[in-house]
């Protein structure tokens, strides 16, 4: 449905006709939202590409005026950056791409929407600096990932998620407003997140983002950390079939299969008491197959061989990146005596070579969107965090709720395709359950929800913080009260500031 | 002050919530809430309630809400700087001094759980027993709450540790100022505190929304929180401190920014010699003069540490990393303190823990003092320091022997500078003059980009006055979580 003309015409009137559409062609590429999701996707009305955070700020007044709802978005790439009500348009973020500074002395770099991690991190090495990219891969938007959506990433044991990154915040309200939080409210520059007084940065972020619920952010700084790399990456051969090594002095890749999880969770968590590694995690095994092949066919060869299933069903991946050949070696010793005491043994070194030759997995995750190929689809059941040692908990009951949906088929069998991610040095972890089922089933779109009450049940009964309180609001009515009440808070704050979708 | 009938309904209803014993109205008690070291003026409260535990918070803040009485929450003992704590309409002051236990300390998920009134008195040596140890302020009092120090975010010595402004605190219970209970992050569920079996040391959430940040530097203006979850670091088994001499204060960023972009230190600060004089002097009296005479103008504290493991080669490949950076500055690090040789030990000890001595080291050149302190990148804290001494030289005491000090901070990408004016009140001109210069400095200050991220008393104004759609919003949000303002009102933007 598009929209009436005089509401067209006041839009077009901010970005200009060239920036703004509703023909149906445009629109119909606005309509395909996941595979993974059984939803028919609802039309936009139109779509706009502002150039500036004032454009936003004048559209969000009009949509105010006229009742329209608004979804900002950049790469699209989750279900929530889909319209799910008539009347609402879509706002592309992609022009706003600017990388407005990057203060190499203070830490760190405003960018706006649009600025990619492909973009940024490699302007960023040039400079001797970095920050932990998410595993959505390069084209994923920095300032989405920071500020609006989720932020685990595969560096998070060295650093952190990327949420703890935020610093001065540019934000256009539900009201269209524009807000400035933190120390750019007193005009005291982009360093800091929180302040003056209550820090209403609280109302961006939580564990994870509002999903474009909440306004529009414009601009943000985020905080930069060393880059332990060359000023650029060093690639061979052309994709896919590249590699990207760096030198062993300083970066250092390790994989090591454990016992059990109880032993697996004690070496990691040792690992982080002792402050060494910067990436340390418990991947996920069909994940791993999918990342390590190139179609679906060699995908399937691999998993049938049972290779992943035999030797990465409980391993530890672990990045050493130091500041010399030194400190290489004294972390690689310690390591090496906490992996003996916690009775670990290397893996198959064909698998250890597969990340050794690529350890872009530990920096831009280049090809990630490999686990969307097989066809089918996937969905998360467990995303939360909390100590490694609950984290390891939540891990071991999932074949609990699980290993009933593989009995019957209806997902792929793969119980150990969870990951936990070391953060701060082990000061918590995160968790995140991936499973894959085959959309050529009937009624495959029951299947995640299945997988997800049944996942919930259990946590419940075990006192488990494995998923953080869903943005659904019939699933937060149920679970709300199970989880201090939030969904009566988070409404009442809502209601109070208003929320564009 | 009450109307007499409110006020004798309240006391009664007080003394059925928590027990006559509990409260207290006492006229010098009451008096001495009413003014602490700040330029803040503060009224008597009618009543001081001692709560226990939650349910007795929870009945103090209905009785509040039904009689609109106000409630200040005071965790610390004395003595207070900011004002923060100083009824500005009598009410009730709720002191936590007797809800003191370390409820868990947990040295594998390293964290402690801990009620308001405990102190870095009490938790410090309890955690060190553990093996852990915490990401402290420079010398907090030994009464200082450690709920409420993480609570206002104070600025802690370890920037390593520090991943945003809100570390070391992980995740709180709170009564909000509507007398419904709270509890964030990974502790809020699923389930009751009992049945959860999270460690509860996620602060983000629940859900898209930071709770615990709504809650900071709020000075107990949205929500009293009745029990919190601190993060804990391993105590060091290998500890080396190194002194770093700096002429002038534009010095200090380099090195500091060299090393926390590497991670090399733990504890770091810079410290002029009036306050690390005022801190190490035996008898400030007797000695404090030539302490100072003899240190350089400048010093910054650098600490390396091994833990459990290797700690010796640990500490060796850091103190490489200290030293090379250092000459490549063209500085010197060096494990002696210089000008005053011998008093390492003493300095190591400072860092580590409360400061355990009367008076408070504040309080040792005079009998009050004001401390003007707010954040900035490390990068402009020189020029905030040097700014500092063109305004004290423009004023009307322009001989103060003022202290600074800079702690680094959240990695080292901001810093909490600090001015301590140390001011007699002997002498009422000397006073007025002090107190004169606190305020216009603070002005001058933040004109220049000083960042009062935790605006006490007058700064209120400074933060506020210009950002009145960021104290509308902060308005919207008291409305939500204190519907009838009862929770410390007068203080921020309410
Ligand atoms: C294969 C795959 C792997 C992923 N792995 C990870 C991972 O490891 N870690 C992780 O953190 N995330 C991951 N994600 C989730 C998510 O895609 C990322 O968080 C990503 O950063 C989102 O960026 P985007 O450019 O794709 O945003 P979009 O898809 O364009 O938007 C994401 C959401 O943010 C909202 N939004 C967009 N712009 C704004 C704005 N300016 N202001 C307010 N709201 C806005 C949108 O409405 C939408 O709801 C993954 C996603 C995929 C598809």
């Amino acid at each position: 449905m598009s929209l009436p003309k005089q509401i067209y015409a006041e839009l077009e009137q901010i970005v200009g006709a060239e920036y703004i559409s509703d023909r149906e062609y445009i629109l119909a590429g606005l309509r395909h939202a996941m595979p993974s999701s059984p939803v028919k996707p609802l039309s936009p009305a139109a779509v706009l590409l502002p150039g500036t955070a004032e454009e936003v700020q004048q559209i969000v007044r009009v949509c105010n005026r006229h009742g329209l709802k608004f979804i900002p978005t950049v790469s699209s790439l989750i279900g929530f950056a889909y319209p799910t009500a008539l009347n609402t348009i879509i706002l592309q973020l992609k022009r706003m791409n600017r990388i407005v500074e990057i203060n190499r002395t203070d830490r760190y770099a405003v960018i706006e929407p649009g600025v990619r991690h492909g973009q940024l991190r490699t302007e960023l090495m040039k400079a001797g600096l970095s920050y932990p990219v998410a595993a959505v891969g390069p084209g994923g938007s920095v300032l989405v990932n920071f500020a609006c959506s989720s932020g685990d990433n595969h560096n998070q044991h060295g650093a952190s998620r990327t949420n703890r990154y935020i610093l001065g915040v540019e934000w256009v309200l539900p009201s269209g407003e524009m807000v400035r939080l933190g120390s750019l409210a007193n005009d005291a520059g982009w360093f800091c997140a929180d302040g003056p007084g209550p820090s209403l940065r609280g109302l961006v972020k939580g564990y994870a983002g509002p999903f474009g619920g909440f306004g529009v952010i414009t601009r943000i700084a985020i905080g930069l950390d060393e880059w332990r790399g060359p000023a650029e990456l060093p690639t061979e051969g052309r994709s896919p079939d590249y590699k990207l090594r760096l030198s062993p002095d300083r970066h250092k890749v390790f994989i090591f299969k454990f016992p059990t999880l109880d032993r697996l969770r004690d070496a990691m968590i040792e690992i982080g008491k002792a402050e060494i590694g910067q990436a340390v995690l418990k991947y996920f095994n069909a994940t791993a197959a999918l990342l390590a092949t190139q179609s679906a066919n060699d995908f399937w060869e691999l998993w049938e061989s049972g290779l992943f299933q035999r030797e990465l069903s409980r391993p530890l991946y672990v990045y050493l990146a130091t500041h010399s050949a030194e400190e290489t070696a004294y972390e690689e010793a310690v390591l090496r005596e906490i992996v003996a005491e916690t009775g670990g043994e290397e893996v198959d070194p064909a698998i250890r070579a597969i990340y050794e030759n690529n350890m872009d997995f530990f920096i831009l995750v280049g090809f990630l969107q490999r686990v969307l190929r097989l066809g089918g689809a996937w969905a998360p059941a467990k995303l939360s965090a909390d100590s490694v040692h609950h984290m390891f908990e939540i891990g071991k009951a999932i074949p609990e709720f699980l290993e009933e949906f593989a009995a019957k088929r209806l997902i792929v069998d793969a119980p150990d395709n969870f990951q936990i991610i070391s953060m701060e040095y082990g000061h918590l972890a995160h968790i995140e359950l991936l499973f894959l089922w085959d959309r050529s089933m009937p009624a495959w779109g029951e299947i995640p929800m299945q997988v997800m009450a049944r996942s919930h049940e259990t946590e419940i009964r075990h006192g488990h913080h494995g998923s953080m309180p869903p943005r659904s609001m019939p699933m937060l009515g149920t679970l709300g009260p199970l989880y201090s009440n939030c969904h009566i808070w988070s409404e009442k704050i809502r209601e109070a500031f208003g929320t564009g979708r | 002050m009450l109307a007499p009938d409110v006020c004798s309904a309240v006391g009664e209803e007080l003394s059925r919530a928590v027990g006559a014993e509990n409260i207290s109205d006492d006229a010098a008690q009451l008096q001495s809430c009413s003014f602490d070291y700040s330029v803040v003026t503060g009224t008597c409260p009618d009543f001081i309630a001692y709560p226990h535990n939650k349910a007795e918070v929870r009945e103090i803040v209905r009785i509040a809400n039904e009689h609109h009485v106000a409630l200040v929450p005071v965790s610390s003992g004395p003595p207070r700087f900011h004002g923060d704590t100083l009824p500005s309409r009598g009410g009730i002051v709720v002191d936590f001094s007797r809800m003191r236990r370390i409820l868990k300390l947990d040295a594998v998920s390293r964290c402690a759980m801990i009620e308001p009134g405990v102190t870095y008195g009490d938790l410090v040596p309890a955690l060190e027993r553990e093996g852990m140890r915490l990401n402290a302020p420079l010398a907090p009092r030994a009464n200082k709450s450690v709920l409420t120090s993480c609570l206002e975010r104070e600025a802690t010595l370890i920037p390593k540790y520090q991943y945003d402004y809100m570390d070391p605190l992980l995740t709180v219970e709170v009564i909000y100022g509507s007398g419904e209970e709270f509890r964030t992050g990974s502790a809020s569920g699923p389930g009751s505190p009992e049945t959860l079996k999270a460690d509860k040391v996620n602060p983000w959430g629940p859900g898209a929304i930071d709770y615990y940040r709504l809650l900071s530097a709020a000075q107990g203006s949205m929500g009293i929180v009745t029990w919190a979850v601190v993060r804990t670091e391993v105590l060091p088994t290998v500890r080396k401190l190194y002194f770093i001499p700096l002429e002038n204060p534009q010095q200090m960023c380099a090195p500091l920014d060299a090393l926390l972009r590497k991670r090399v230190v733990d504890e770091c600060l810079a410290l002029d010699n009036t306050n690390l004089a005022t801190l190490l002097a035996e008898d400030p009296s007797r000695d404090f003069a030539a302490l100072k005479a003899a240190l350089p103008p400048w010093t910054v504290l650098a600490c390396v540490a091994g833990y459990q493991r290797r700690p010796a080669e640990r500490v060796a490949i850091q103190e490489k990393y200290l030293t090379d950076i250092c000459r490549d500055l063209g500085l010197r690090a060096q494990t002696t303190l210089p000008g005053a040789g011998g008093l390492e030990e003493e300095v190591l000890r400072l860092v580590s823990g409360p400061w355990n001595k009367e008076p408070y080291w504040k309080l040792r050149r005079s009998d009050r003092c004001h401390e003007i302190f707010f954040l900035a990148p490390l990068s402009k804290a020189g020029y905030f320091v040097e700014l500092m001494r063109e305004l004290v030289a423009q004023s009307r005491c322009p001989e103060l022997d003022y202290g600074a000090y800079v702690q680094p901070l959240v990695q080292g990408r901001g810093a909490h500078c600090s001015f301590l004016l140390p001011c007699d009140s002997a002498s009422e001109s000397e006073a007025e003059a002090v107190r004169g210069l606190f305020l216009s400095a603070s002005q001058a200050l933040a004109k220049k980009g000083a960042f009062f991220s935790r605006p006490y008393g007058p700064w209120a104004d400074l933060a506020y006055r210009d950002y009145s759609d960021g104290a509308a919003m902060l308005k919207t949000l008291k409305q939500i979580f204190d519907p009838n303002g009862i929770l410390n009102p007068g203080k921020l933007c309410f």
